[in-house]
């Protein structure tokens, strides 16, 4: 994103509006911080110019990657969903993909609201290809991977910034101990922060086992959060 | 997209927080014929905000399923569990086939499926937020901010609002408008908003 200098009249009403910061005031124009923009759109949706003076440029490789990562109106090619390009547990009832005696993963770095460049990314996915863990295919991080058993992404790939993007994968129920350690370590390295899930099948009696190994371990859990309620149909797994 | 997943500060207490999302993987015309019933229904209860509310003002209910179908995705947010196990039941009685997932607190999530009959199949849990937490603001900005699963509410613009709240500039109400906007999946809650900017105030 860029502002047209001779339509900006330096309001200054959209600086806030940015989720990164990156907009702000040098000299007296207000001005893009190119490095630190995400391309999520926000600035430019948000109908807070009076002027219409942000300019949405045709983006290029790799930094294409900040729009496909950080603006949700923008489909993933590699999965043909918007958002952050994963579907995890929301369709699980149709495709099985976490069934029972499985912990589905996702590492959603960057999240909330301070942003990610792929070099921390790839601090974690180096970490699970480590541990020899396969990631989940139809995930756009995953796609960028260019080296699966050392778990890197292309080195054009590690500067870009973008506002966030989950790592994702799932493990045979009795390494989420293992998963957890090794995401204690891994977090502290990084230089953002990581928004943690896990996801677990109910038993055919209706338990739910990764909710009593969560309590069990003492690891803390928000009170809320999401339930496929298996609506779907065919049904992957009853 | 973990779309609602790490909502922050949502308790017991003043819990009036509920999703909806119904989502097909894939191109089966008839699921996605079935995606856009599915959402004619939950439009007609009136939800506080969804999918392309901001982005289209101007779709009429009967335009804004044809949207869902042709992004295969759509969202509703409402405030009343009663309104939600209305809906639920609804969808559960025309027997559509689509996925759908609830956001909210999960014991009333777990009493609501147990009153419909239908399973907890599958249960996405939040450990929150690990890492570099110095960089995140007071956490009741955070509370406003998570709202948004796609982070495009920005810590700032809670900031600036509440500024022009306390200088008479902006009513919570029009605040809240203001902060639900770069939420482009509806799923931010603008009666929560209020409740919480006036918390801060």
């Amino acid at each position: 994103m860029k502002i047209d200098p001779e339509k900006c009249q330096t309001c200054a009403k959209c600086i806030p509006f940015c989720p990164v910061g990156a907009i702000g005031v040098k000299g007296k124009k207000v001005m893009i911080e190119y490095d630190e923009c995400v391309e999520c759109g926000v600035c430019a949706r948000s109908g807070i110019c009076p002027d219409g003076a942000f300019v949405r440029e045709e983006l290029e490789w790799p930094r294409i990657l900040r729009a496909e990562f950080s603006d949700p109106t923008i489909p993933h090619k590699k999965t043909d969903i918007a958002g952050r390009g994963t579907a995890e547990m929301k369709t699980n009832d149709v495709t099985g993909r976490i069934r029972r005696g499985e912990v589905g993963v996702a590492i959603e770095l960057g999240r909330p609201g301070v942003g990610t460049r792929f070099t921390e990314v790839e601090k974690v996915s180096r970490a699970v290809a480590y541990l020899k863990i396969p990631l989940e295919e139809a995930n756009p991080v995953s796609a960028l991977v260019q080296d699966r058993e050392k778990g890197t992404f292309p080195p054009e790939v590690l500067k870009e910034k973008v506002l966030s993007a989950i790592v994702e994968f799932k493990v045979p129920f009795d390494r989420a101990g293992e998963v957890l350690e090794l995401l204690r370590q891994v977090t502290t390295k990084m230089d953002t922060v990581a928004s943690i899930s896990l996801i677990g099948r109910s038993e055919a009696d209706g338990r739910i086992p990764l909710e009593n190994f969560l309590i069990q371990k003492g690891v803390p859990f928000y009170p809320n959060g999401k339930v496929n309620i298996g609506l779907g149909r065919p049904l992957a797994e009853p | 997209m973990t779309h609602t997943l790490h909502r922050e500060g949502i308790r017991e207490s003043d819990s009036n927080d509920y999703i909806i999302l119904a989502m097909v993987e894939g191109n089966n015309e008839e699921k996605l014929n079935n995606l856009a019933e599915l959402f004619r229904i939950v439009l007609k209860h009136r939800p506080i905000n969804y999918t392309g509310k901001g982005l289209f003002p101007d779709l009429t209910d009967e335009q804004l399923p044809l949207i869902y179908k042709r992004i295969k995705i759509g969202m509703a947010a409402f405030e009343s569990r009663e309104t939600l196990l209305q809906i639920l039941q609804e969808i559960k009685d025309h027997e559509l086939g689509v996925s759908v997932v609830v956001s909210g607190l999960f014991q009333h999530i777990g009493q609501d499926c147990q009153k419909l009959g239908l399973p907890m199949h599958t249960v996405n849990f939040s450990l929150g937020v690990w890492g570099k937490r110095e960089s995140l603001p007071n956490p009741k900005v955070t509370e406003v901010t998570t709202m948004c699963g796609h982070g495009l509410i920005s810590f700032n613009l809670v900031q600036s609002l509440l500024k022009d709240i306390r200088r008479g500039q902006k009513s919570l109400e029009e605040a809240a408008e203001i902060l639900g906007k770069p939420c482009v999946c509806g799923v931010f809650n603008p009666i929560r908003a209020v409740q919480l900017l006036e918390k801060m105030i």
